[in-house]
């Protein structure tokens, strides 16, 4: 207000300056609220923005899952046929069928295989190994002092990883008894 | 302010959701799975595993593997007893006659147990959603006491979690389906939760959005893995009449039994029949067994009556306590995997007289109901997502009075779309946007928002000019709609407002008109399309013709100019089929006129090699200009 002092008298400027100041007052109120308005939109379009960024990184990361796992679902019921088929054979072997039939439906059984291996399907087959909680399912337990504790020493059924996921966990039965398996 | 985790902790598996853009959607875990097995396991290696893993090794650790914790969180040791009996781990009267759970020598109360879950729930939901969380709503039966709600609540907060509510399972159901926001006086619900192994009744009543649980039954013991059993019994009886052997002393059999049971009984939801066969299931001297039965759904219902019956008592005694009438009940929820099964529905249905909700998944339905809670107590659903939706679709008016929609019904606003448009006619200098709202094909039957023209558009052959047509919706639902020719950067535009206020009356009755009148509105469409085709053949033709000038022999130069005759002739009509017939027809003839095209063009482009003004004549022969009209659709 420092120029205007000397254009005004001091009555009219003791009048104006109130009015000035009053004004003043309102213009950084107004001022003060558009700004903390302003602020909390930012707030709310940074909020919104860091939900959508991580929204979209996750659906990506689904995507690309949903793709891999696309071929699950059909492997996933096609293993009792691979299972029904090892038992065919493992009676076959037992039976003494003609070897020559033999061979031809372990060709088929080793296709089957090999198909599953490329779409990247992964068989568990745990005999002897140590139990792993992630891996498979235990059905039974078999008291056995020949071996460690919790070692399988029955696979029911094998299990099958696919792309690092068990899409079937193997069922089998733990050996208990023994001595740990730390020893 | 973070997310609020929605969990449904369950007796036997558990379920998280949480609100993303007002939308709740199931947290996926680390394994995998939508569901968690609440089970927790003590390894002997000292290793603590929760979920599947700990369902893994349950047999191998009965001692040491607890599951249905939820059956003793809050109660004292005394009222436990007929629980005590179902379980293979070692509980103990604890501190103020409380129950805990005894591993290795040492003490956990439920509530750590239970707190142990919840970690898992809580962590594989941070790793899914790539952010931490603090806050949690849990679920718990409506028949929980004080105590149990008290140490639920304090399981979550041993997890780390900021319990902002306990709520009643029934109730989360409701919520899930919104009958909440219901505006109609006091509404009675009756909530039928099956589970694997417990079963629910409530009745609850609902008034200004409080709900009030007016009466609880149900049978801790009875769930889906009762119908396996009784499959199980079912084949393993059957098999031993056929063979004398009895499959469930063998383990490996039974086990495959009961995944064969479990699938039998899923199929049969869906099915009437459903073939069992388990080759090699066993072996005697003579040699290898099958099994191999078909169960159909009647069968199954018959041998399962029981089980039914069981169910139907507690929801008769829910009424009753609930002091109503069968007919007083407006609303009827299911939740839990086995109310899949026909035979259940069909009860609730018969008692009740009502039809249940159905369409969100029963095994998600609690969590889902949870996270929508947590979202309200939040504040998210105010604060940032009052995002509106268009409430039907806008577009304009194309050729043959066909509505071609520019931004679709219940998108999100604000949202901006942008086509490009050209001309119908040679030396056309004008267009006309005429802006449309509504669900119908043709631009007639639709509401008219606005009109106006782009004029000055240099005279030009048809398909040529470029008219990019931009849609814009603010999240006040203002629509700005602008055209623009890309030739000479001329614009026009026209600003509507207040296009999404329509009642929500009126926006029904123009969905459910355009889905009357589907069927007709595309025959329309279609015949809009076989003239549009008809007309730019014709145009094509003439102009090819022109354009090759006398390379085209004398024959099919008749022959074209003959046949385009008969479909303008056709196009003066009204019979669509003679349209279709003539262009056909003219299509034909000018196959030959392609021919031409593409020796002429080879040539060309043999002799001149290299030359890069040769792709200008190219241009000028292939269609696009046309295709950008049609691929707007």
């Amino acid at each position: 207000m420092t120029g205007h002092d000397e254009i005004l008298d001091p009555e009219l400027e003791d009048d104006l300056g109130a009015e000035f100041e009053l004004r003043g007052d309102q213009q950084s109120a107004a001022l003060d609220e558009a700004r903390e308005e302003a602020a909390t939109h930012l707030e709310t379009a940074q909020r919104v923005q860091a939900e959508f960024e991580n929204f979209r990184k996750r659906m990506i990361r689904e995507q690309t899952d949903a793709m891999k796992r696309a071929g699950e679902r059909i492997v996933l019921s096609l293993l009792p046929v691979v299972d029904n088929l090892e038992r065919a054979l493992g009676h076959a072997v037992e039976q003494g069928t003609g070897e020559e039939f033999l061979n031809g439906v372990e060709m088929v059984l080793g296709q089957m295989r090999d198909i599953l291996a490329k779409e990247g399907v992964e068989v568990l087959d745990p005999l002897g190994a140590q139990f792993d909680v992630n891996l498979h399912q235990a059905v039974g337990q078999k008291e056995d002092l020949e071996v460690r504790d919790g070692t399988v020493v029955e696979v029911y059924q094998k299990g099958y990883a696919m792309h690092d996921r068990v899409i079937r966990s193997a069922m089998v039965v733990v050996a208990t008894g023994g001595p740990s398996p730390e020893e | 302010m973070g997310k609020v985790l929605g969990i449904d902790l369950g007796t036997t598996n558990s379920a998280v959701a949480v609100l993303e853009g007002g939308e709740p959607t199931i947290i996926v875990n680390a394994e995998g799975d939508r569901t968690t097995p609440s089970v927790v396991g003590f390894r002997k290696e000292g290793e603590r595993v929760v979920g599947k893993a700990a369902k893994n090794q349950a047999i191998t650790n009965p001692e040491n593997t607890i599951s249905s914790i939820k059956r003793f969180i809050g109660r004292k040791f005394e009222e436990t007893k007929s629980e005590r009996g179902t379980i293979a781990y070692n509980v103990s009267k604890g501190k103020d006659g409380r129950t805990n759970v005894d591993i290795d020598g040492k003490a956990y109360t439920p509530e750590e147990i239970s707190a142990m879950v919840l970690q898992k729930l809580k962590a594989d939901a941070e790793a899914y959603l790539g952010e931490t969380v603090t806050e949690a709503v849990i679920t718990v039966p409506a028949y929980f006491n004080d105590m149990q709600r008290q140490a639920t609540k304090d399981a979550g907060r041993i997890a780390g979690l900021d319990v902002k509510r306990i709520i009643n399972e029934p109730t989360a159901a409701a919520l899930a389906y919104g009958l909440d926001k219901s505006d109609h006086a006091d509404q009675t619900i009756l909530v039928f939760d099956l589970g694997g192994g417990t079963f629910d009744v409530s009745v609850m009543e609902i008034g200004d959005g409080v709900f009030e649980v007016k009466s609880t039954s149900g049978d801790n013991h009875l769930g889906g893995d009762d119908w396996d059993q009784h499959v199980i019994d079912w084949l393993a009886e059957k098999f031993k009449a056929d063979h004398g052997i009895d499959l469930r002393t063998d383990k490996m059999a039974l086990q495959r039994l009961k995944e064969a049971a479990e699938k039998a009984k899923m199929e049969l939801s869906t099915t009437q029949t459903t073939q069992i066969n388990l080759p090699f299931v066993t072996a005697d001297a003579a040699g290898p067994k099958h099994l191999d039965y078909t169960l159909s759904r009647a069968e199954f219902q018959k041998i399962t009556s029981d089980l039914l019956d069981r169910c139907k008592k507690p929801v008769e005694a829910a009424i009753k306590d609930a002091g109503i009438k069968a007919s007083d009940i407006d609303h009827v929820i299911l939740v839990g995997g086995s109310i899949r099964m026909p035979a259940v529905v069909e009860m609730v249905k018969k008692i009740t007289g009502k039809d249940p909700h159905q369409g969100v998944n029963p095994d998600e339905v609690v969590a889902i109901g949870a996270a929508i809670q947590g979202g309200v107590l939040a504040g998210e659903v105010k604060d940032i997502l009052l995002l509106d939706v268009t409430p039907l679709s806008l577009g304009v008016e194309t050729l043959g009075g066909v509505m071609t929609k520019m931004i679709d019904r219940n998108t999100t606003i604000p949202t901006r779309k942008t086509e490009v448009y050209t001309t119908a006619a040679d030396a056309q200098t004008s267009v006309e946007i005429h802006v449309l709202q509504g669900e119908r094909e043709m631009a007639s039957y639709n509401k008219t928002l606005g009109k106006f023209h782009l004029m000055n558009i240099p005279s030009a052959p048809r398909g040529v000019p470029q008219v990019e047509v931009t849609f814009d919706i603010d999240a006040n639902g203002i629509v700005n709609v602008s055209a623009k020719d890309k030739g000479t950067g001329q614009e026009q535009k026209i600003t509507i407002s207040g296009s999404t206020a329509l009642s929500d009356e009126e926006v029904e009755r123009m969905v459910d008109d355009a889905e009357a009148h589907a069927d007709e509105d595309r025959k329309v469409k279609e015949e809009a399309e076989i003239r549009n085709n008809a007309d730019s053949l014709v145009y094509t033709t003439e102009k090819t013709i022109k354009d090759l000038g006398d390379k085209v022999p004398d024959d099919t130069k008749t022959a074209c100019e003959e046949a385009a005759a008969e479909v303008k002739t056709a196009l003066e009509g009204d019979d669509t089929d003679a349209i279709k017939e003539a262009t056909e027809k003219l299509q034909e003839a000018s196959y030959k006129l392609a021919e031409i095209v593409y020796a002429d063009a080879q040539a060309e482009e043999g002799a001149a090699e290299g030359d890069e003004g040769s792709s200008d004549d190219e241009e000028e022969v292939v269609e696009a200009d046309y295709e950008v009209v049609d691929g707007d659709e």
